[in-house]
């Protein structure tokens, strides 16, 4: 069988010089029809965007290229136009035609002349890429356009109330491109959140809108009441979802308050397992109403409830053991705390001993002794001295009493200043090693130190956002400062969750994330408002009847925009520095109305759940092993490690 | 196999040619078409001044074919019966009719001014050349084959002669025009005839060399698109044809026959091997044209009133045709 003659490389080379001439074609098309565009909107009154333009001409030269690449060849047509082409007087069209009958007589001539004649030619000779008068064409069209667009978008072709209103509109445009430029910022300080991005965008739109004619200012200003009143609705879900938060974790502050207003090392409530055991008393309930399920079910159906059981079973297996890992934890936490409180009594009650009667306080026994040897030697040396006076006018058997009796007297006085002088000492020892006691205390700190230091970011989050959610529910803003103090706020709880996520901590990472995400949210939506009343008062402040500055989407009597009255008011956009619109710096107190925040560090447990009944002695040696291997492991940052090393020796006594 | 073939054609056209030229000096193109003619099966009409050498291109081809050739002058009294032959009573006394054959029944056969003769001479002529066979006396006589008809026409002396109707010029496959000699082929022409020296031909192929190469110009193929190119253009020879130029509407009676694009075909076939190539090539075609159509279009009295002639109608008609054979591949 004779091989056929294979004009593949012919065809690819056809489609790609095919595909630079459509291509060429394309951009001829696009460029009249980017022109054509260019003067219709010009028409208009508006300015096309010459990247629309260009995009337009791009499209339909891809279009044009994409076509002609794609076209069917015919195989009889490649070989006529190669034989043109090639000057091979139609031998190609003519084998393929005699292809049928090639195995004999003068046609398998013709196929092996035309073989040979094909392999002498390359596709690339015969169709060359070239860059001819279409090309040329395309080009100088193209460059028409881009000078066509460029020159309608001058306002020179405009008439005077024409370039008026183009100006106006480019200030409006630049007044809402400066109030947002500090949201532009290359690195910003603070993240900006979903809203405040998505605000931002939607201002920008309308500023190149407002740029290119696309929207007058009355209309860009309803776009903006618009996007303000959507920005509100969007703050409100934001603040909902906030205050559940708050709700949540106002229960951990509530019992981080106790713990700080008493002495007492912070006692860990069974709230911080209440969840758990929620869950726990959940699943338990399931796992009794599908055991319920199985004794009246067929075959095919236990089994499916069987793993389902079997599930259940591992989760409420699980609960109970983080249920009674918090309860061990709180148990040994207490007997430390116990003896915490054991050390302080002793010490006080030694410095007791050495504060001077009368000096507050109820009267020590040992005190008390040391007063009544100090008024015998006070009352011995009185006797004494009253004996000596007597001595100096008795004579006789009078005198040899009175000498008799002074010596008793002396003799006593001597033992109880020995005795004062002994309890001195002995008072002096003790005094010694209770301050060395409580020196050592102080050097090291305190259990309660810790935990305390742990939770005061979110304390202070909590109150951050509480002071938040109350402004904005009140209808005021929040300023910029406080804006990014809330998310700087939610960072840092960020990295706490993630603190204890780390170490194992699910009730703290699960607070710290409901705090990042509620302080998140609030700060995102009141930011999305600030943005839309800034852009709003940018282009109110442009002289804009009040009318039209009020009709968003609910109109003149929307309820909901009648307090931006004032928005004009603030308006300082030909200052770049005043970009802001209406945003004004305020400083706020992050502590107002709650009073100076004091706490104090306990050191405690990680994990705190309910209390337990086993005592703290026999938990101890366990989780020292636990803490050996994690600081072995290297669970433990390095950073962290000389603390849980101090923590677990204080426990230890070691 | 078959490219041996096609090279034995070359070569013995080649052959045949050379020998030719030593008798025949220039007239390449009318040698040419006389041989095509010869390798096609077909008959050619020569027009042409007296003296030209279109008796002594016949004669010399036979000479070199080693094929019977025979002359017949025409002229107006002619009859029939002398060019296909007539029965006549048998000279031995025996009173039967015997069939004496004419010059006609010959390989070559040279009608010398044809548009003498009678118009019944003519057509017993043109009917033995389209039937190869001759009827006389209820007796069909079949002609021997190769059989190829050379007719001969005088363009001036118009007087007395009876112009071949359009259907018997139909059956010419060619019509060639033998132009005046140029000033040094002449030249050697009267240097060879008025000396001593008189040239030999060898008989460098036969009938059965002839017969084969007629029967390898039918096997070359012709493309779609060449047969397309060809039946396009004597399509626009027709006034109100597809594709046909003004000037056949000016000037056209009638178009060419479907014999003419058979002609077309056929004499493109012979020049394709001529040209060494197994394919007919639209080149080909234009080559053909003219000798193919330039007999079978008819013009009116305006061509004739503007000076207009086939060849130039035939020109314009292969230029619009061309103008419309477009590459199909536009890139």
């Amino acid at each position: 069988m004779r091989e056929r003659l294979n004009l593949t490389a012919f065809e690819r080379r056809v489609r790609l010089v095919a595909s630079w001439r459509g291509a060429a074609y394309g951009l001829l098309a696009g460029s009249i029809v980017a022109c054509t565009l260019v003067a219709v909107v010009r028409i208009r009154g508006h300015i096309l965007p010459w990247p629309y333009a260009a995009a337009v001409a791009l499209l339909l030269c891809v279009l044009g290229a994409v076509w002609a690449a794609t076209r069917r060849i015919a195989t009889l047509d490649l070989a006529d136009s190669v034989d043109r082409r090639a000057g091979l007087k139609n031998r190609l069209a003519s084998a393929m035609g005699a292809e049928s009958e090639a195995e004999s007589g003068i046609s398998a001539a013709l196929q092996d002349d035309a073989s040979t004649c094909l392999n002498a030619i390359s596709p690339s000779r015969v169709y060359p890429v070239q860059f001819g008068r279409l090309q040329c064409a395309a080009i100088a069209v193209a460059l028409i356009a881009g000078l066509v667009t460029l020159l309608g978008n001058r306002p020179i072709v405009l008439s005077a109330a024409q370039r008026a209103r183009a100006a106006d509109n480019a200030e409006a445009a630049s007044s809402v491109e400066r109030v947002l430029d500090p949201y532009k910022e290359a690195k910003p300080t603070v993240l900006p959140g979903k809203l405040e991005k998505s605000e931002v965008a939607e201002m920008e739109k309308l500023a190149r809108d407002l740029r290119s004619g696309d929207a007058d200012r009355e209309e860009a200003l309803k776009r903006a009441n618009k996007a303000l009143e959507d920005a509100k609705k969007l703050e409100a879900k934001a603040a909902d979802k906030s205050k559940e938060g708050l709700a949540k974790a106002e229960t951990a502050m509530q019992a981080l308050a106790k713990a700080d207003s008493s002495d007492t090392p912070f006692d860990p409530s069974a709230e911080m397992t209440a969840p758990l055991r929620a869950e726990a008393s959940d699943v338990q309930q399931q796992i009794d109403a599908l055991k319920k399920q199985l004794a009246g079910a067929s075959s095919s159906q236990a089994a499916a409830l069987q793993n389902q059981i079997a599930k259940l079973q591992d989760r409420l297996n699980s609960l109970n053991k983080q249920i009674s890992n918090a309860t061990e934890a709180e148990a040994a936490f207490k007997a430390a705390a116990a003896q915490h409180q054991m050390d302080e009594r002793q010490i006080q009650d030694a410095l007791r001993m050495d504060s001077p009667p009368g000096s507050g306080g109820g009267m020590d026994p040992l005190a008390e002794f040391k007063a009544l040897k100090m008024r015998m030697m006070a009352m011995t040396q009185e006797e004494i001295a009253n004996i000596k006076e007597r001595l100096k006018t008795a004579t006789g058997a009078e005198a040899e009493r009175l000498r008799k009796k002074l010596a008793d007297l002396e003799a006593q006085l001597d033992s109880v200043k020995k005795e004062v002088e002994a309890y001195n000492k002995a008072l002096k020892a003790a005094l010694k090693a209770a301050r060395a006691k409580q020196a050592a205390h102080q050097a090291q700190p305190s259990q309660p130190m810790l935990h305390t230091k742990f939770n005061k970011p979110m304390l202070s989050t909590l109150t951050k956002l509480k002071q938040a959610l109350n402004k904005i529910q009140s209808g005021d803003d929040l300023s910029k400062e406080e804006s990014d103090a809330l998310k700087k706020a939610a960072a840092q709880m960020d990295v706490e969750a993630a603190k204890a996520a780390a170490s194992d901590d699910k009730e703290r990472a699960m607070t710290a994330a409901v705090l990042a995400d509620a302080a998140r949210a609030l700060a995102d939506g009141n930011a999305a408002v600030a943005i839309a009343k800034a852009c709003r008062g940018a282009l109110s402040g442009m002289g804009i009847p009040e009318a039209i500055l009020h009709q968003g989407a609910g109109g003149p009597d929307d309820v909901s925009t009648k307090d931006e009255h004032n928005i004009g008011k603030v308006n300082h956009l030909d200052k770049p520095a005043a970009g802001r619109g209406k945003t004004t710096p305020t400083v706020v107190d992050p502590l107002k109305g709650e009073g100076p925040e004091s706490y104090i560090e306990i050191r405690g447990p990680a994990s705190l759940g309910a209390r337990s009944a086993i005592p703290y002695r026999s938990v101890l040696p366990s989780y020292q092993r636990k803490e050996e291997a994690a600081l072995t492991g290297g669970q433990i940052p390095k950073k962290h490690q000389k603390r849980v090393r101090a923590y677990f020796d204080s426990l230890n006594g070691r | 196999m078959a490219s041996q073939d096609a090279a034995w054609f070359r070569e013995t056209y080649a052959t045949i040619r050379a020998e030719i030229g030593k008798t025949i000096v220039g007239q390449a193109p009318i040698v040419e078409g006389v041989l095509v003619g010869m390798v096609a099966d077909a008959h050619i009409l020569l027009e042409g001044m007296p003296g030209l050498g279109k008796t002594l291109l016949v004669r010399a081809l036979s000479q070199v074919l080693d094929l019977r050739f025979s002359r017949i002058q025409f002229t107006p009294d002619m009859m029939p019966a002398d060019v296909t032959g007539t029965n006549v009573l048998s000279a031995d006394g025996a009173r039967r009719n015997e069939f004496r054959h004419g010059p006609i029944f010959a390989n070559i056969v040279l009608a010398d001014e044809i548009n003498r003769a009678t118009p019944k001479t003519q057509s017993a002529m043109l009917e033995a050349m389209q039937e190869r066979s001759v009827t006389v006396g209820g007796t069909r006589h079949q002609l021997e084959s190769p059989f190829l008809v050379m007719a001969t026409q005088n363009p001036i002396e118009q007087e007395g002669t009876y112009p071949l109707p359009e259907a018997q010029l139909d059956r010419f496959l060619l019509k060639l025009l033998v132009p005046f000699p140029s000033k040094e082929e002449l030249a050697v022409i009267v240097k060879r005839t008025t000396g001593t020296a008189d040239s030999v031909l060898g008989k460098v192929a036969d009938a059965d060399a002839v017969l084969g190469m007629r029967h390898l110009v039918r096997e070359v193929p012709i493309a779609d698109n060449v047969l397309d190119f060809a039946l396009s253009v004597v399509v626009a020879t027709h006034p109100g044809g597809a594709g046909a130029p003004s000037e056949t509407e000016r000037y056209v009676r009638y178009g060419a026959s479907p014999r003419g694009a058979q002609a077309l075909v056929t004499t493109g076939k012979a020049f394709a091997l001529i040209d060494g190539r197994y394919n007919v090539a639209k080149e080909d075609v234009f080559k053909a044209a003219r000798p193919a159509l330039r007999h079978r279009i008819g013009l009116n009295f305006e061509a004739e009133a503007d000076g207009i002639n086939p060849d130039a109608l035939i020109d314009a008609v292969l230029a619009a045709v061309q103008s419309r054979d477009r590459d199909p591949i536009t890139v």
